[in-house]
């Protein structure tokens, strides 16, 4: 039974990757060649199988193919090789079987070197051929009997071990990225009802006469669209490091972005958040040049930008009456690069923290108080558009002096988007 | 000669359409009529027997609700969609609507010849109705 029958959806026939990277290891460990047949696939170490084996393979002579019955002694295969083989089992389903060793004896190399012969006489192989084959037995390991068992004795069930661990591994990354997207589904259905409710609520508000109408309602309203807006970015950065889909982000449609717009919305979605603790976001200021577009996903880098505005509001430090603090938006040009610069007060990122908060689920050190929870997802998400708009993201954080009464001090913080001008 | 609003017939294929009604308010409240489909069996029944002037489709959607085993597979609507363009060689413009953002799907979806798609979770019904009045214009 193979793989396949197993779990049609596994797709691990596909995922030799994993299965050769184990061998490997498992071959430097034993220092003896395996190799694992699933259907009639041969996964294989490539501790010595690149000469011999590969070669015996190439000419399709049928290798490992005779004395796998799952009979726990070493035989000799057609090729001249000693081996020894058992079966193996993921979930108590047989998949294959795996070989140690291809290997000569030590004491019984003529053995081998007449089976050579002999199934280049049934093959009827060519002289050139045979004389090659001679060759590369030769350069086959030779180890001692006792050695071979005792590799055996030691390794056969920490390879099966092994086998199933990874098996489990890799099946979970693949319920986890099924699981992402029905989660995903689950939460941005909600969500997205609640925000065309309240869209549609605030169009009639907005359409009443204003006698009738108090502000509060249509203040709320917006409230609640810009907070719904907000949790459906959360989500979405949720979705995204569970599905840990490497080319989730491959952008190979990309389209002409206005970049002052993406940032004025992002602005403008935690303008009042950021108002009501006494913060005031700066529209973006663009220096030398006028806003660039760029090319890029527009999706993509509006979720950019949303999840700088919102920790740069997150870790600012309230404002109060008659003192505001500021988050700043400058916009320049910076070598071949558009600079986006994005700096507030408040709680700070230490020195040898700037390049992990860029890591999934980290959350800076002083960043870790009661008041500000943080996913520790926006910034690797970040990282990872910018980057594969071949753009680069930089952080500082310097102390700018004592906090008016306070025990803590200020650092301003300054996330920098570098992104390719067109 | 340009098409009115009550003239306009739009197929949404949709399984979550009920709890997702808003989304299209100020389309029904201009007067564009809406047929719903909640998977893809009814969807290429409708097809079948009408006409439409546009379709909003959703990517994760059951195969067939009223058989046995519920397939609320990922991704039927990418099926769906090669269906319609590719077999039943139905020409109308498509709007996509879903949650799902693989930009694997995404490029199938383009070489389709759909371009527009919308990620649910935060699109405003005021927007939906200038971009599908964008498209029934073009």
């Amino acid at each position: 039974m193979g793989l396949r029958q197993i779990d049609e959806h596994a797709n691990l026939i596909d995922d030799y990757g994993f299965l050769v990277d184990l061998l490997n290891m498992l071959s430097c460990l034993t220092r003896v060649a395996i190799s694992l047949k699933v259907e009639d696939e041969i996964v294989s170490s490539e501790r010595r199988w690149s000469g011999y084996c590969k070669f015996i393979k190439t000419l399709n002579l049928g290798i490992c193919e005779k004395g796998f019955d799952g009979t726990k002694e070493i035989h000799m295969c057609d090729a001249g090789l000693y081996c020894y083989s058992l079966p193996v089992s993921i979930e108590d389903k047989n998949i294959g079987f795996i070989a140690l060793g291809h290997c000569m004896l030590e004491g019984h190399e003529e053995d081998s070197k007449k089976m050579l012969k002999k199934l280049a006489e049934s093959r009827k192989l060519d002289e050139k051929i045979y004389s090659d084959l001679k060759d590369l037995l030769g350069q086959v390991d030779i180890i001692k009997e006792p050695e071979l068992l005792a590799v055996i004795d030691r390794h056969l069930q920490s390879i099966e071990k092994y086998l199933n661990l990874e098996w489990h591994h890799q099946k979970r990354i693949r319920e986890l990225k099924t699981l992402s997207t029905y989660l995903a589904h689950s939460f941005l259905i909600p969500i997205q009802a609640v925000v065309s409710k309240t869209d549609n609520l605030l169009s009639r508000l907005n359409e009443m006469d204003k006698r009738y109408c108090e502000p509060e309602l249509i203040e709320n309203c917006n409230g609640i669209l810009n907070e719904t807006i907000k949790l459906s970015y959360s989500a979405e950065n949720l979705r995204d490091w569970m599905a840990e889909e490497k080319d989730i982000y491959r952008f190979d449609t990309k389209e002409k972005v206005n970049l002052h717009g993406i940032i004025r919305d992002a602005i403008e979605l935690y303008r009042s958040e950021a108002f009501e603790r006494g913060i005031l976001l700066n529209d973006p200021v663009p220096r030398d040049i006028p806003f660039p577009t760029i090319k890029g996903s527009a999706p993509h880098l509006r979720k950019v930008f949303i999840n700088l505005m919102n920790n740069a509001v997150k870790y600012s430090f309230d404002g109060y009456p008659g003192h505001f603090r500021f988050v700043d938006t400058i916009c320049r040009p910076s070598g071949k690069y558009y600079c986006v610069e994005i700096s507030n007060l408040g709680i700070g990122i230490m020195p040898d923290e700037i390049e992990k908060v860029f890591e999934y689920g980290y959350r800076g050190k002083m960043a870790r108080d009661r008041n500000r929870f943080g996913s520790g997802l926006g910034l690797p998400t970040v990282k990872r558009i910018v980057e594969k708009h071949d753009g680069k993201v930089e952080a500082e954080s310097k102390i700018v002096g004592s906090y008016d009464g306070s025990k803590r001090n200020p650092y301003k913080t300054t996330l920098r988007v570098f992104l390719p001008q067109d | 000669m340009k098409k009115t609003p009550k003239s306009t017939t739009i197929l949404w294929i949709e399984d979550d359409y009920r709890q997702l009604i808003d989304l299209i308010k100020p389309m029904q409240n201009a007067g564009y009529i809406f047929d719903f489909a909640i998977d893809e069996k009814e969807a290429l029944d409708k097809l079948q027997n009408r006409i439409y002037d546009l379709i909003i489709l959703d990517i994760i959607i059951p195969e067939d609700v009223n058989s046995e085993i519920l397939e609320h597979s990922l991704f039927i609507g990418l099926r769906l969609a090669k269906k319609i363009i590719r077999e039943k060689k139905i020409t109308v413009p498509i709007l996509v609507c879903s949650v799902v953002n693989d930009q694997r799907i995404i490029e199938e979806l383009n070489e389709l010849g759909i371009t527009k798609i919308l990620n649910k979770g935060r699109i405003l019904p005021s927007q939906m109705k200038i971009e599908l009045e964008s498209m029934l214009e073009d």
